[in-house]
């Protein structure tokens, strides 16, 4: 058919419509690619509406409380944050006393003392969140083999890394016919490979929120990543603010240096240079 | 006697007036940045930050 | 007896003839700004990168912690770190766009060559620099970066396993390893300082060139005041542009996967160089030889300092070469190629693209730059004869 369409076709339009047909089976043959892609990379999370994604707009301090909640009663079992103190949550979403307090339940290993004895004292202040294993190989050792990651910077560690961590969290779902995954795995499209050792892990109400919020489980998601952005890049409001300060302030130099350069030019642009010749 | 002669009069003529002016509009200049941007930032996220997270727990 | 002005005292005098009154062209354009910019950059890299070294830990369990509380703990040490770390692409983008201009108006061609040269050895200790300087924060593309590329020394036949030993101190990229690239790290840049003197001085040897290519004595004004507000204009514009990355998207230059700490037992899915190393890590993965692919990178940078010797056309801007404009700018659009290539995985389109793309930038530089200077000449003498 194709080819009797060719054939009645004038030669440059052959031409144009061979390129086409090869150019279209170039792309199929592209798209099978990026599927087998996506299947490998994990696949692509749809992009969500943070509300701290505008250049001016800050976190909101509310959710990164509740996201705190949610890592602590939920993440906390598996997964250790160690570059976030007590003393971090203090001015973001925590008094300095209630931060004292949290820091107050947890037992930390603190030592040599003058007897040279560990010994055991309440937290502080300026400790790390605890981590839930001693070291890698328990974390190993106590999840069939599987590390659970770091959560400090997971969001600044992954490709477009809020929305892989939302989607991820919520992506969980039986597997696909012809798609098995092995015992101890869990299906998870949006995992590179499909099969991730982590299990479903946010319920409707499995978390008790302080102020009150309904704690389904797409609130859960959105909370912890934003708790978990804000670890990443504790920064980022000062940043925004400070940016735009900056870029404003520097935009009025800018235009005075314009002027400045027209002012300063003007002899030479409104000169007359004759060519006199010689002979 | 336009607009930019008065100025030239009032604040180039003298140094000393110059000077001070300059010194004086930078910080001045500085404190009207800050403040400015600061009232933008809360308007615009009104609700979310920590400040008002503590208004609302009071 | 009239005292001399401080200006003009002997030693102050050097660079008051050199970086006050120094006549320069009156016709030069905004792309002239982007030498002093590249000066400022240089010097943005060093006055961030002494205040970074004063919190930064060269240690292979300290590294990635380090850079880390520079980025929570130390004041400001953030906005230190984004600047350093934006800053080298911004450098890049700078010196790219630079020689981009030398290219199209022809600055490299006689009297220039030794400019030019001077400029390609700055480029590639610019190079080393920001490589070694990637390789500090200790993650995963650091220290896969850093094995991959110092592994190509190995393809050199007899003494090349004996270099790469030589070059990590050891068996594997390791401590020894991190710990000499930050000291080489700390002591490029001044090498670089040095060279751009020297770039300097052998740009006041003949004076810069013009857009119209042609000979630049005739109309010259100082360089203070015009060039000053005007380069003043570039240097704003310039900041604004560096600001945008350093606060708004202060990653999205680097790469996911440095901020996952460096683990010799697990390889990333895809190592990727920063993107100003993309158009040559195309040329080497181009070539399926991994000697050949040295002997590519090593002809790249070969051409680039042969150009001016090679070149054979009297007139220099591309204003009036309507045929290496056109060739010009597929050099430009080939780059970029290579560069887009450079990030994809090994794959088939890709890698004939990539091929194809490669064989170009050399038919340019070592082809298409002798022949159209003659092809072009010889069409102006037939059409005046």
């Amino acid at each position: 058919m194709l080819r009797q369409l060719l054939s009645r076709a004038a030669p440059g339009w052959k031409l144009g419509a061979a390129t086409l047909a090869a150019g279209t089976a170039g792309l199929a043959a592209a798209a099978g690619t990026a599927l087998a892609d996506e299947a490998e990379h994990g696949l692509h999370a749809p992009s969500y509406p943070w509300p701290h994604d505008g250049f001016f707009s800050s976190y909101d301090h509310r959710s990164i409380r509740r996201g705190y909640q949610v890592y602590t009663q939920v993440c906390a079992t598996c997964h250790s944050m160690d570059l976030i103190h007590y003393r971090d949550l203090v001015g973001v979403c925590y008094t300095e006393e209630e931060a004292k307090e949290m820091a107050l339940n947890i037992e930390v290993t603190d030592g040599p003392n003058d007897e040279g004895e560990m010994f055991e004292r309440p937290g502080k202040l300026s400790d790390k969140l605890p981590a839930p294993y001693m070291n890698e190989e328990h974390a190993r050792y106590a999840n069939g083999g599987a590390y659970p990651p770091d959560l400090s910077l997971i969001t600044k560690a992954r490709h477009d890394g809020q929305n892989y961590v939302f989607s991820l969290l919520l992506g969980y779902r039986e597997p696909p016919a012809g798609i098995t995954v092995r015992e101890g795995l869990y299906y998870n499209p949006y995992f590179p490979g499909g099969a991730i050792a982590m299990p479903k892990m946010l319920n409707d109400g499995g978390v008790e929120y302080d102020d009150g919020t309904p704690a389904t489980e797409a609130q859960q998601a959105k909370d912890v990543v934003t708790f978990l952005s804000w670890a990443a890049e504790p920064e980022m409001d000062e940043r925004k603010l400070m940016g735009t300060k900056w870029i404003a302030v520097l935009s009025l130099v800018f235009l005075t240096t314009v002027y400045y350069k027209r002012w300063k030019w003007a002899p030479l642009k409104s000169r007359r240079v004759i060519v006199d010749v010689v002979n | 006697m336009g607009l930019a002669d008065t100025f030239y009069n009032v604040f180039v003529k003298r140094n000393s007036v110059y000077v001070a002016t300059i010194i004086v509009g930078a910080f001045a200049g500085e404190r009207m940045v800050h403040s400015i941007g600061d009232s933008l930032w809360e308007s615009n996220n009104k609700g979310k930050l920590y400040k008002h997270m503590l208004e609302e727990k009071q | 007896m009239k005292r001399l002005s401080i200006i003009k005292q002997p030693v102050l005098s050097v660079l008051n003839v050199h970086l006050v009154d120094y006549p320069s062209p009156s016709n030069i354009n905004y792309f002239w700004s982007f030498g002093s910019i590249a000066g400022i950059c240089l010097i943005v890299q060093i006055a961030t990168g002494i205040f970074l070294a004063m919190h930064y830990t060269p240690h292979v369990d300290l590294a990635f912690l380090s850079v880390e509380h520079i980025m929570r703990d130390v004041e400001g040490g953030w906005f230190l770190r984004y600047m350093h770390a934006n800053g080298a692409s911004m450098f890049f983008i700078v010196v790219y766009i630079h020689m981009f201009r030398g290219l199209y108006y022809g600055s490299y061609a006689s009297p220039r060559e030794l400019l030019w040269c001077i400029g390609v050895v700055i480029l590639l200790l610019m190079i080393i620099t920001a490589f070694i300087g990637y390789v500090l924060p200790w993650g995963q593309m650091s220290f896969w970066g850093a094995t991959v590329i110092t592994s190509l020394a190995s393809a050199i036949p007899v003494v090349g396993d004996s270099i790469v030993t030589w070059l990590w101190g050891g068996f594997s990229v390791d401590n020894a390893t991190l710990n000499r690239f930050f000291s080489l790290h700390y002591l490029l840049p001044f090498v670089i300082v040095g060279a751009s003197v020297i770039h300097l001085a052998a740009l006041h040897q003949y004076g810069s060139n013009n857009p119209l290519g042609t000979n630049s004595t005739v109309d010259k004004v100082g360089l203070y005041p015009y060039f000053y507000v005007k380069d003043l204009v570039a240097w704003v514009a310039f900041a604004i542009f560096f600001s945008v990355f350093i606060y708004f998207y202060p990653n999205v230059l680097g790469h996911p996967d440095n901020y996952i700490p460096a683990n010799p037992m697990s390889t990333p899915a895809h190592i990727v160089p920063e993107w100003y190393f993309l158009w040559v890590y195309a040329i080497l993965r181009s070539i399926p030889n991994k000697l050949a692919g040295v002997a590519a990178i090593a002809l790249v940078f070969i051409s680039l300092l042969a150009l001016p010797f090679i070149n054979t056309s009297p007139i220099r801007s591309s204003n009036f070469r309507p045929f290496h404009k056109k060739f010009f700018w597929l050099i430009v659009a080939d780059t970029l190629l290579l560069s887009w290539i450079g990030q994809q995985p090994v794959e088939d389109p890709y890698i004939l693209v990539g091929q194809c793309a490669s064989v170009f930038f050399f038919i340019y530089f070592l082809i298409m730059v002798p022949f159209l200077g003659r092809f072009e000449n010889y069409l102006i003498h037939y059409k005046t004869r």
